[in-house]
């Protein structure tokens, strides 16, 4: 169950996940959910206690509460993806790929960001926009076929600084909203994507992942520079 | 000659000695040379210690003073004052991090330096020459050699400060500063509550537009690492 994986991260309330309707397609924002911010801005939304209860639907019972910091000891952070008068509807670190929730405004405190990444998972590249304006365009490595990188709309929810930068995740790793979808756990953890360096600069441009994307180390020494937590990841076909 | 006549007759006398004797001496002594003035305006990029290197667009107003010492050299003075614009990507100028986003701010210095071996050519400074000795040098005729550069600028945005200085290693001593421009005073963890918005000065999010609606503060700075290894699916 995917919901135990999470069991460092989450204290779940008195209904289950799993019967709360994340287990197939993630919620889809209300309509009468506005946009959150403007097109080439995006809202992050960082977690003001040690906990956020998360809600299915903005003024519904509480259906989980996210610790901050998470596991890792990065702060909770979430994506928004619209607002209510009182509420904003996040995208969440939780699978299915893709879940939504609603949190408090008042359990959160709010930033923007105009930072965001795309992966073009044909094209083995990972770019960076800021305002619309391309910084970044570098090759990637990307999920073999056994163990894909899934496509999706994700977020940066840690970074860290590894202990070994000469390692296989290079000197930075992104952790990323989302799971290979292929993998049950990985390393006895939950599968969790991520966007890193790496010590295998030969594999930049293939597909050699567990799902993870690969950059030069050089390129996520620059976005480890730049880039906020809650920053938007989409990785397309 | 009335008693007040002889006394304005004396005084006069002494005053022609004394004067008389006043000039040999003055000539004895070094001979002042004038100085002069010129402002120009200048827009150029400022290179910090980061990758890549230009980290600003400044625009700004140059007064300079160069004045003739006694032994046929110059001191220069450059006085700077004016805006700074952050470049985003660019590496923050002290060489640590990088600047986030594009912020403005105010940026004012300058520099002193004694200038020996060419003669001033004032009308032939470059506003465009790549760095402020180069600005100096080419007021001058060829051969002009540069003493000891003293100089610092400061630059400043709402919440940063970085100082480019002669007396802090190039602005790459720990107390230089640094600008990378980021969103909140106080760092991370120290952000405003949402609904107040950005700190002023520095760009907001447009709110949403349906009333009662939350608004997003400030631009999220750069994410502070934690140190752990990674267990994503590398």
């Amino acid at each position: 169950m995917p919901l135990m994986r999470y069991a460092v991260a989450l204290i779940v309330s008195t209904v289950a996940l799993t019967a709360c309707g994340h287990t197939t397609t993630p919620h889809q924002p209300a309509a009468a959910a506005t946009r959150a911010t403007a097109p080439q801005q995006s809202t992050i939304a960082t977690a003001r206690g040690k906990t956020v209860p998360i809600y299915r639907t903005a003024g519904g019972p509480v259906e989980m509460r996210l610790h901050s910091p998470n596991a890792d000891g990065a702060p909770r952070v979430f994506l928004a993806v619209g607002s209510r008068p009182g509420w904003w509807h996040v995208l969440l670190p939780i699978p299915p790929n893709g879940s939504t929730g609603w949190v408090r405004t008042g359990d959160v405190t709010t930033t923007t960001t105009s930072y965001r990444v795309q992966v073009d998972l044909s094209a083995h590249r990972l770019r960076l926009y800021q305002a619309g304006r391309l910084l970044v365009d570098t090759p990637a490595a990307i999920g073999t076929a056994d163990t894909p990188t899934p496509g999706g709309r994700y977020y940066l929810t840690e970074l860290l600084k590894t202990p070994n930068p000469g390692g296989a995740y290079g000197p930075y790793a992104y952790g990323l909203s989302g799971q290979s979808t292929a993998l049950k756990s990985f390393d006895g953890r939950a599968p969790v994507l991520g966007i890193h360096g790496t010590n295998d600069p030969a594999s930049l441009g293939r597909d050699v992942s567990h799902g993870c994307v690969r950059v030069s180390n050089q390129v996520i020494r620059r976005l480890a520079g730049m880039l906020p937590l809650g920053t938007p990841v989409k990785i397309t076909a | 000659m009335t008693p007040l006549r002889k006394i304005i007759v004396v005084l006069a006398a002494v005053a022609a000695v004394l004067g008389f004797a006043a000039v040999p001496a003055a000539a004895a002594g070094p001979v002042a040379r004038p100085c002069f003035n010129a402002t120009d305006t200048i827009t150029k990029t400022d290179s910090g210690h980061g990758t890549p290197p230009e980290w600003a667009n400044l625009a700004f107003t140059r007064k300079t003073r160069v004045c003739g010492d006694s032994t046929n050299g110059y001191d220069v003075t450059l006085t700077d004052d004016g805006t700074l614009t952050t470049i985003a990507g660019a590496g923050a100028p002290n060489g640590h991090g990088t600047i986030s986003r594009e912020v403005t701010g105010h940026m004012s210095g300058g520099l002193t330096v004694h200038v020996t071996g060419a003669a001033l050519a004032l009308d032939k400074r470059n506003a465009k020459a790549d760095g402020s000795t180069a600005f100096v040098k080419s007021m001058f005729e060829q051969g002009a050699v540069l003493g000891e550069v003293s100089y610092s600028w400061t630059y400043t945005t709402r919440c940063e400060k970085w100082v480019d200085s002669s007396a802090n290693n190039d602005g790459t001593d720990t107390n230089a500063g640094n600008i990378t421009s980021r969103a909140l005073c106080g760092g991370w963890h120290k952000s405003p509550h949402s609904h107040q918005g950005a700190p002023s000065g520095e760009p907001s999010a447009k709110p949403s537009t349906a009333p009662g609606t939350p608004a997003a503060g400030g631009e999220a700075p750069p994410a502070q690492p934690v140190t752990g290894t990674p267990h994503f699916t590398g």
